[in-house]
């Protein structure tokens, strides 16, 4: 892929000295932005401990960090083993949401895309609540069967919606996309149809419906991890491509871009992102599509520097609606799908208000 | 700053495309009802009857409707499982002609007509020519239409107390002239929840006890037919203060409280025991877990405002009370 070859960078896809040098700025940003965040997480739930001995249990699981906390043998148990595992993965699956968010609407050139768009989200659904109504047997803290349904449900979902969509060897964007809200809706209404038969046996399926951290587990973390560093490495490798194919298809052809091999690449790698996110959490909405978009208003489209800021965002996100998911309703549980978008929705309005963004012409 | 411009040929068809998809996920959400949550207010059975024994008979039920059998039923269609069973233990069962397709007990339950619980079709119901329908708060919606059709239905809202399951029972009692046998059954089950209820009199405070219908923590507060069990036990409720009938508590909530007892509903759909409790994360210095009282619990049984809530109780009080129920 000989894209250096670009003859007179346009602003999208610039690659001039200043737009480098712009990158620490907003990196530390976001960076600091998530920290904060992290911070309130560990500080915030339905037990009562002193926000400064919640941070000190966890910064005396690093090395040579001493902190003398006297408190309840169950106090740390609560901050080590339940909310930091939590915000670990409100982390790591908001920065998964909102970087394949990003990829593909790269891909698509289209704001409307989302990590969903080719049937990812009803694909695991359906996938997850397979395995809820079989008899097989499944632990909502382990890598058990739902997750793992869930994710080859999504995967095929995918698979499926770029085969009836392919013809020879280009895929259409359009045609992609039909594909995927039809292989969506037909995903969407078996899942429908196991809800409404399964009894008080698809009753976990709701919950996976709205998606939850509520348990998260060390377990996890590490089982989605590779899926999840290797699908963003690939979508990072291709991060000038994804600039390059921002101009016309045609343009970026003549650019020496082989256009049709650059989208299967950052679509499969996206949805394995997507589609693991998905399979660790359920389907959480509005972050894939948003937090990119709030990204690009805020640091600008060149997808060098907006994919990690919009990781950054969205583990930010994804960690801060989670706090509010845990502790609205204190002791209990809001599903956090339904918190992104009621928080999300009204701030992306009046960005969208407020900046009266090019994309929406 | 934003100067990222997007070719936007495909509008229209791009707004269709997100407007199917919403629609479809709208769809999906609206499976909600069929949460545990749709359980209604704790009333009991509010019926009274009128007139002696012997037909015909005029009995006001939970909708206020004034319900007349000219003669006692003998093609009973039932679309409650808590009513079927109850229909069974006072000897009525061989006129049940149709039920829901919960109703799984006893097994001859099982093999009558099916219809759907949640939505019945009213065409299969005629088919079955019931002289009675009986239906509860789930198909309260379609009383007047079953009515409109010609049926006699008798409506009442599922019982949410051990008190209420007793007026259920003499309820169908009396509309299917059993006065008497349900009587016994009432008589038999008071007898053994005060056996219950006796051995538990120098009780003061009984165990705190987390019951758990999902893995992902969704349990039952207080307003529920379970949390009443759970108080007439003497139990201390975690999720007792909960706003929703049905909540889901955050584990750290369930740990925080750490609860004595944990009882497993949702044991025979999920494996959960003690060994995948303990291994939760946080779960495993939980009392419950250090004193392996990690008990899985029927919730067929438990949930079922019907005759067998006795033995769900039996159940639960031995999980409990260990020593007091050997």
């Amino acid at each position: 892929m000989s894209i250096e070859a670009t003859p007179r960078p346009r602003p999208a896809v610039g690659l001039g000295r200043r737009r480098r040098l712009a990158t620490a700025g907003p990196l530390a940003l976001c960076t600091g932005l998530l920290v904060a965040v992290a911070a309130l997480s560990l500080t915030q739930g339905a037990a009562s401990i002193p926000p400064g001995t919640a941070i000190a249990f966890v910064l005396n699981r690093l090395p040579l960090i001493h902190i003398g906390v006297e408190a309840p043998a169950s106090w740390e148990t609560i901050v080590v083993d339940v909310r930091l595992p939590r915000l670990l993965a409100a982390g790591v699956v908001g920065a998964a949401l909102a970087y394949s968010g990003a990829a593909y609407q790269g891909v698509f050139r289209n704001p409307l895309a989302d990590p969903y768009l080719l049937g990812v989200a009803s694909g695991a659904a359906l996938g997850a609540s397979i395995a809820i109504v079989s008899p097989l047997e499944s632990s909502s803290y382990e890598f058990g069967w739902v997750p793992l349904l869930a994710f080859a449900g999504a995967a095929l979902a995918v698979l499926l919606a770029y085969g009836f969509a392919q013809s020879g060897r280009t895929v259409s964007n359009t045609a992609l996309i039909l594909a995927g809200i039809a292989i969506s809706s037909v995903a969407s209404a078996i899942t429908s149809f196991i809800l409404l038969t399964g009894g008080d046996r698809a009753q976990p399926i709701l919950s996976f419906l709205f998606g939850s951290f509520n348990t998260a587990s060390w377990t996890r973390l590490v089982v989605g991890a590779p899926y999840l560093l290797g699908g963003a490495a690939v979508i990072a490798l291709h991060a000038r491509l994804l600039n390059v194919l921002q101009l016309d298809e045609e343009q970026a052809a003549q650019l020496g871009v082989d256009v049709a091999r650059s989208k299967v690449i950052l679509l499969a790698a996206a949805s394995l992102v997507a589609a693991t996110a998905v399979a660790m959490a359920g389907v959480i909405g509005f972050v894939g599509l948003v937090v990119p978009h709030v990204t690009r208003m805020v640091f600008g489209g060149d997808y060098r520097r907006l994919l990690p800021l919009a990781a950054l965002l969205g583990a930010s996100f994804l960690i801060g609606t989670d706090v509010l998911a845990r502790t609205l309703l204190r002791p209990q549980e809001v599903p956090v799908g339904i918190v992104t978008a009621m928080v999300g929705g009204p701030f992306f309005l009046y960005l969208l208000r407020v900046r009266r963004i090019g994309g929406f012409r | 700053m934003y100067r990222f411009s997007l070719p936007f040929r495909r509008r229209p068809l791009l707004a269709a495309a997100l407007a199917l998809a919403c629609a479809s996920l709208v769809l999906v959400a609206c499976g909600d009802d069929d949460a545990p949550g749709d359980a209604t207010t704790p009333t009991a059975a509010a019926a009274t009857a009128s007139g002696g024994a012997g037909f015909p008979r005029t009995i006001t039920d939970s909708s206020g409707a004034a319900v007349t059998l000219a003669s006692q039923p003998r093609r009973i269609v039932s679309l409650s499982p808590a009513a079927t069973e109850i229909l069974f233990a006072i000897g009525t069962g061989d006129r049940v002609v149709g039920s829901d397709a919960f109703s799984n007990y006893p097994d001859a339950a099982g093999q009558t007509e099916k219809l759907d619980y949640s939505k019945p079709d009213p065409e299969a119901a005629l088919a079955l020519d019931p002289d009675l329908v009986i239906m509860v708060t789930r198909q309260q919606e379609q009383v007047r239409q079953f009515r409109d059709l010609g049926m006699t239905v008798l409506y009442f809202e599922e019982a949410e107390t051990v008190e209420g399951v007793y007026e259920s029972i003499s309820l169908l009692g009396e509309l299917t002239g059993r006065d008497s046998e349900a009587a016994q059954v009432v008589a038999g089950m008071r007898q053994r929840v005060d056996a219950l209820t006796s051995k538990l009199a120098g009780v003061a405070v009984g165990p705190r006890v987390f019951y758990e219908i999902t893995t992902d923590l969704y349990t039952v507060s207080d307003d529920t037919f379970i949390g009443s069990m759970l108080a007439l036990l003497k139990a201390k409720n975690v999720a007792a203060g909960a706003s929703s009938k049905f909540p889901q508590l955050t584990a750290e909530a369930v740990i925080a409280a750490d609860p004595e007892v944990v009882l497993l509903a949702d044991a025979k759909f999920t494996n959960e025991n003690l060994e995948t409790v303990a291994a939760r994360p946080g779960w495993a210095n939980m009392s419950a877990v250090r004193d392996r009282r990690v008990v899985a619990i029927d919730d067929d049984i438990a949930s079922r405002p019907g005759p067998r809530i006795v033995d769900a109780m039996e159940a639960i009080a031995k999980a409990l009370y260990p020593d007091r129920f050997p």
